[in-house]
């Protein structure tokens, strides 16, 4: 077995058996960790429900608690990353997978943030009364914004670039309930059965989960990119250029190696 | 249980030992005893045993992972598999194994609680251990077991325990201080008004033992004798039985028969209809006054799902025997009847513990309405006896739907062509109408 020569930041990568066998497996131990980290940050949706809807405080301080571990991981997933594009120079389609984790990292670690943030306003709220209808729309959100984080990290598993890009459509559930929350504290607030201070941490909570789909949405379009190349936003840059160009210059198809840009 | 895991440890043990000491070339057997046993069946017949432990550990229910001193995985049966490629809760349960079995490589003996929130929740306990061969430790054993059930009917036991002993000693606790009271008191008024409420509590009491009968009747299994009876006669009675109370309340009842005409299946009339009764009570009692609470009837034929697939938000009780919901469904043409209302609904982590006896989503309000907590639990023995199924889907704040799945009777079938030459036209079931005839087989 040669030894592994020490110029790993060449473009090519050394064909070595040994070589290549350890850089997979970091990749294979890179692609399970995102899964980890999103399997982390799903639980913490149904559990954060469950603190606004069943007002259990310790259950919500360990909700805050166990953030630090995402984080951690999070930042561990991401260093990772680096240091295999560092080391082992990846090219094409490694290279724009490792890129796409180091990104859609971040909007895991997001939504598990933006859990803690439920769970601090539903201490802020502890004790007041919600309709059984502001209720159900809170636990469908959190039924909603758990699943599309889910399919997104199903289309980041199955590298399924058109479940990723189906995501933003998947989404529209969501974004009707948060319209529906609105109607329910108007609703509430006509009745006399809700209070200022809960109806503005409630109509919060909503754009917490609703902001969830959004970050779902942004992996599958990560997801996409790694599998394609192409990101929605490739579209707005083509429209963008060709506004700046004199008519009968207009540039064609997105090319697959703009760099990712948002 | 722990019986069981000691077990599976010493096996995987042995097969370790077995293993390593085919590497190594020793015939020293490994310590304690039990442990011993397989590593010496092995070398009696180092070409067969293995496979046969194997085998046993791949059809076995727990997860079994067995690694080296090194951490490197050298077994792993095919229940612990899907745990390692697994995402989401099982991504979960996977990393728990592995710091299981870290800390058994470093000698220790680790247990981990592992709870998902899914959907679906689940529950896992799991467990590594390290193994020793010559008093030297070479590897460790992780085992993951699925306790989903376990603490579900752990829960279940308990809390029914807690909430029998609170039905039946509130009202009689109530009585004997009412009695007290009375014994002291010399003013009528006042001892005409406490006896009132010993009556209601007395009342409430022979309510939940009346309840509790019936229960304990439908449990004892299906009568022998079912009879041919049509659905939407039951749901007519069932609707009459409850007139009474939704006047009270303000809600309309109506019965929509998308058959237009009779659904016959075999069962027992009391009991179909006291379960169909249940459950538009339970709507009246949970849905604002001028609310109206629909009884949809319908049959399916072979081969035609019902609308809706069985997902969040919506929970199922089965006939075991029944076996596989959607294969039962696809092969049997079903009757369906529905109780559709627009109340306050269940919150979602109540809604596959609503059929427990004496579960209360919400205690103080259930009591007020003079339940006794028993009513889905009696719905639900009626339906298992008959074969069917039952299922609830609800959002709160937006209603429940109760769907009852019954096998049609092989008599409805022979009806078919009747109810197509018109002979029934007259009788266009009962849609929205509570005048609608019974129609008896």
């Amino acid at each position: 077995m040669a030894p592994i020569e020490p110029d790993h930041g060449i473009a090519e990568p050394v064909d070595d058996s040994e070589h290549r066998v350890v850089y997979h497996r970091e990749l294979d131990e890179l692609a399970a960790g995102v899964l980890r980290l999103g399997a982390m940050a799903c639980e913490t949706i149904p559990q954060g429900t469950e603190v606004l809807l069943g007002g259990n405080l310790s259950d919500a301080q360990a909700i805050i608690d166990a953030d630090d571990e995402i984080d951690a991981l999070s930042v561990e997933l991401e260093e990772k990353c680096y240091s295999i594009i560092a080391l082992q120079g990846p090219m094409a389609g490694e290279l724009r997978r490792l890129i796409a984790i180091a990104k859609l990292v971040a909007e895991i670690e997001r939504s598990a943030d933006l859990m803690v943030n439920v769970c601090k306003a539903a201490r802020r709220m502890f004790g007041a009364p919600l309709t059984p209808r502001i209720r159900g729309v809170l636990a469908s959100m959190g039924k909603e914004s758990n699943k599309l984080l889910r399919l997104s990290l199903d289309a980041f598993a199955d590298e399924n670039a058109s479940l990723g890009l189906a995501l933003a459509d998947i989404d529209d559930e969501l974004d009707q309930l948060n319209r529906d929350i609105v109607e329910a504290i108007f609703e509430a607030h006509a009745a006399g059965q809700i209070d200022l201070k809960a109806a503005v941490q409630v109509a919060l909570i909503a754009r917490y989960y609703e902001r969830i789909g959004d970050h779902a949405v942004n992996i599958g379009e990560r997801v996409n990119y790694m599998v394609t190349g192409w990101m929605p936003e490739h579209d707005s840059v083509l429209r963008a250029k060709n506004r700046d160009r004199p008519p009968g210059e207009s540039v064609g198809g997105a090319s697959p190696d703009v760099e990712p840009g948002d | 249980m722990t019986a069981l895991l000691v077990t599976v440890a010493a096996t995987a043990a042995g097969l370790l030992g077995y293993w390593l000491g085919r590497r190594h070339h020793r015939s020293r057997v490994v310590e304690p005893a039990t442990i011993a046993e397989p590593v010496r069946a092995a070398q009696a017949r180092p070409s067969r045993a293995p496979l046969d432990v194997e085998r046993a550990l791949a059809d076995l229910r727990l997860g079994v992972v067995v690694v080296g001193p090194d951490g490197s995985e050298v077994y792993r049966n095919h229940r612990a598999q899907q745990y390692a490629t697994g995402r989401h809760g099982n991504a979960l349960v996977e990393a728990a194994l592995q710091r299981a079995l870290d800390g058994a490589l470093l000698g220790l003996s680790l247990e981990e609680s592992v709870e998902v929130y899914g959907p679906p929740a689940r529950s896992f306990l799991v467990q590594a251990s390290p193994t020793y061969a010559d008093g030297v430790l070479d590897g460790a054993v992780g085992v993951i077991d699925d306790v989903t059930e376990a603490r579900y009917i752990d829960r279940m036991r308990r809390d029914f325990v807690a909430n029998v002993s609170h039905e039946l000693r509130t009202p009689v606790g109530a009585m004997s201080v009412l009695a007290e009271t009375i014994a002291d008191s010399d003013d009528p008024d006042v001892v005409e008004r406490l006896a009132g409420r010993m009556q209601r509590e007395a009342n409430r009491l022979n309510n939940t033992i009346h309840d509790l009968l019936a229960l304990s009747r439908l449990e004892s299994g299906p009568d022998d004798e079912f009879e041919t009876i049509d659905l939407v006669s039951v749901a007519t009675m069932a609707m009459q039985r409850t007139r009474e109370a939704a006047q009270q309340r303000q809600v309309r009842i109506s019965i929509e028969n998308a058959a237009d005409g009779p659904i016959l299946v075999d069962g027992d009339r009391g009991q179909l209809v006291s379960a169909v009764a249940n459950l538009i009570d339970n709507s009246i009692k949970y849905s604002d006054p001028g609310a109206e609470v629909v009884v949809g009837l319908r049959s399916l034929p072979t081969g035609t799902k019902p609308l809706g697939s069985p997902g969040e938000g919506r929970h199922a009780i089965h006939h075991p025997s029944a076996g596989h919901n959607d294969d039962w469904r696809t092969d049997t043409p079903v009757a369906e009847l529905s109780v559709v209302d627009t109340g306050i609904g269940i919150p979602d982590r109540d809604l596959d513990r609503i059929f427990e006896r004496f579960y209360r989503v919400d205690s103080a309000r259930s009591r007020d309405t003079g339940g006794t907590g028993l009513g889905l639990s009696i719905v639900r023995h009626a339906v298992l006896n008959h074969r069917g199924t039952i299922e609830v889907d609800s959002i709160e704040g937006q209603g429940s739907s109760f769907t009852l799945l019954l096998p049609l009777s092989s008599a409805h079938g022979q009806l078919a062509p009747d109810r197509s030459g018109g002979a029934r036209s007259a009788d266009p079931g009962a849609r929205g109408a509570e005048k609608a005839e019974p129609w008896t087989s």
